[in-house]
């Protein structure tokens, strides 16, 4: 139960987020799905009690099953990413951080401005780590297949050696 | 082939690729590939978040160049759909110019969602966040509320070409007065959560993520603007919000 709560709670989030950006159909719902998954992986690695790394597994669960599913519906990946992305954008810490500030302790508005910048950090570096690898996977399986390409043409010897 | 005119179309494709919220390196790569596709063999593009370069070499050695100035940035993710898939076809067939104009056009002027439905997104948004963040129901119907207050004073700025910081700090000071006034006379809501929930609706949560993303695939100027955007909307919202709470505390002691 205090799995499917949160989750489910993302994902209406992600379906009004939807409505806002102008995704339509079922994208929607594949784009919301992400989200719900993302707040799930990040519950599940709960125990670690480390919340960067938290954040970290849950943006590259997303990024991952957003890869999948923009080449299962032939979109860009951004629209997947950017739905999937919204619960884990720390909201919460833009607000604690401005409260601190308002309230005029210092000490603690730096430290939660630093660890909300820590966590856009965390969140950007899964997306990276995914999206890098996907892309260094395409380019090696185009390499291969200009390779082919090319030597089944049977192009005679350079310099005639 | 009227180079020229090729320029001017895969400009006004980088343009709205931009302007809706893609990537900096999806909005370049398109158009190489664009150029490419119309045999271009030199093609130089520097995108930024609010200004594309471009610059080829015709056949003949004399370069064209031309600069972008992009304007009135929104994240509308069906308009970017709809450009890449024109933008595959485009490179698969190479239509006739015109044609491609014409269809860029006609993705610009598309109407975006319906404005009810709209609505219901900015309600949704507000409503579902503050559950999430541990808000009981009647909080979230007051976030809601204040969902449907961010959208309309959102259409209102945006009508009237309103500076955005200046329209960031109005809307969020229109949710610290809704959140902390229903906080007071409603003492079971919590003020907290409400306006955790519905500040969601303003965070900059595309700026935030996609800034670290730019910086480090290496587009270092891209990611700096944005980065000063996130912060600059960051701070909007804590002077909206700051400026109500400071004052709720001397009103009413809270």
């Amino acid at each position: 139960m205090q799995f499917f709560f949160p989750c489910f709670y993302s994902f209406v989030a992600c379906v009004a987020y939807c409505m806002c950006v102008n995704l339509k159909g079922w994208r929607m719902v594949w784009a919301s799905l992400g989200g719900a998954i993302g707040w799930g992986v990040y519950l599940l690695f709960g125990f670690l009690h480390h919340d960067l790394f938290q954040y970290m597994m849950a943006s590259v669960a997303v990024s991952a099953y957003s890869e999948v599913m923009a080449r299962l519906n032939k979109t860009p990946v951004t629209g997947f990413l950017l739905v999937s992305m919204l619960p884990m954008v720390p909201g919460g810490g833009i607000y604690n951080t401005m409260q601190y500030a308002v309230s005029g302790n210092n000490s603690m508005f730096l430290s939660t401005g630093l660890h909300t910048f820590g966590i856009a950090g965390a969140i950007a570096l899964g997306v990276l780590l995914v999206s890098s690898t996907v892309r260094l996977y395409t380019n090696i399986q185009q390499q291969k297949k200009a390779e082919r390409a090319h030597s089944s043409v049977q192009l005679p010897p350079p310099d005639g050696r | 082939m009227d180079y020229n005119e090729l320029v001017s179309v895969c400009l006004e494709i980088g343009r709205l690729l931009v302007k809706n919220g893609a990537e900096i390196y999806r909005a370049e790569e398109s158009m190489h590939r664009l150029f490419a596709a119309y045999g271009v063999e030199e093609s130089h593009i520097f995108a930024l978040t609010t200004c594309i370069n471009v610059s080829i070499c015709q056949p003949d050695g004399v370069p064209i160049t031309r600069i972008c100035r992009v304007e009135g940035r929104c994240i509308d993710l069906g308009k970017i759909d709809r450009i890449n898939d024109l933008c595959r076809r485009a490179c698969r067939s190479a239509p006739p110019l015109d044609d491609l104009q014409q269809k860029v056009m006609a993705i610009d002027r598309a109407p975006g969602s319906p404005r009810s439905l709209q609505a219901v997104g900015f309600a949704g948004v507000a409503f579902a966040f503050t559950l999430f963040f541990g808000g009981t129901a009647a909080d979230a119907a007051v976030g809601a509320l204040t969902g449907l207050l961010v959208y309309w004073l959102q259409s209102v700025f945006v009508k009237y070409r309103a500076n955005s910081f200046f329209s960031t700090i109005l809307e969020s000071a229109g949710i610290g007065v809704i959140c902390l006034g229903a906080a007071h006379f409603f003492p079971n809501l919590s003020a907290d959560r409400m306006i955790i929930g519905s500040v969601m609706n303003l965070v900059p949560g595309i700026a935030i993520t996609s800034f670290m993303r730019d910086i480090l695939s290496a587009d270092y100027l891209s990611g700096m603007l944005r980065f000063v955007e996130s912060l600059l909307v960051a701070m909007a919202i804590a002077l909206g919000v700051g400026a109500i709470m400071v004052l709720s505390k001397a009103l009413w002691g809270v």
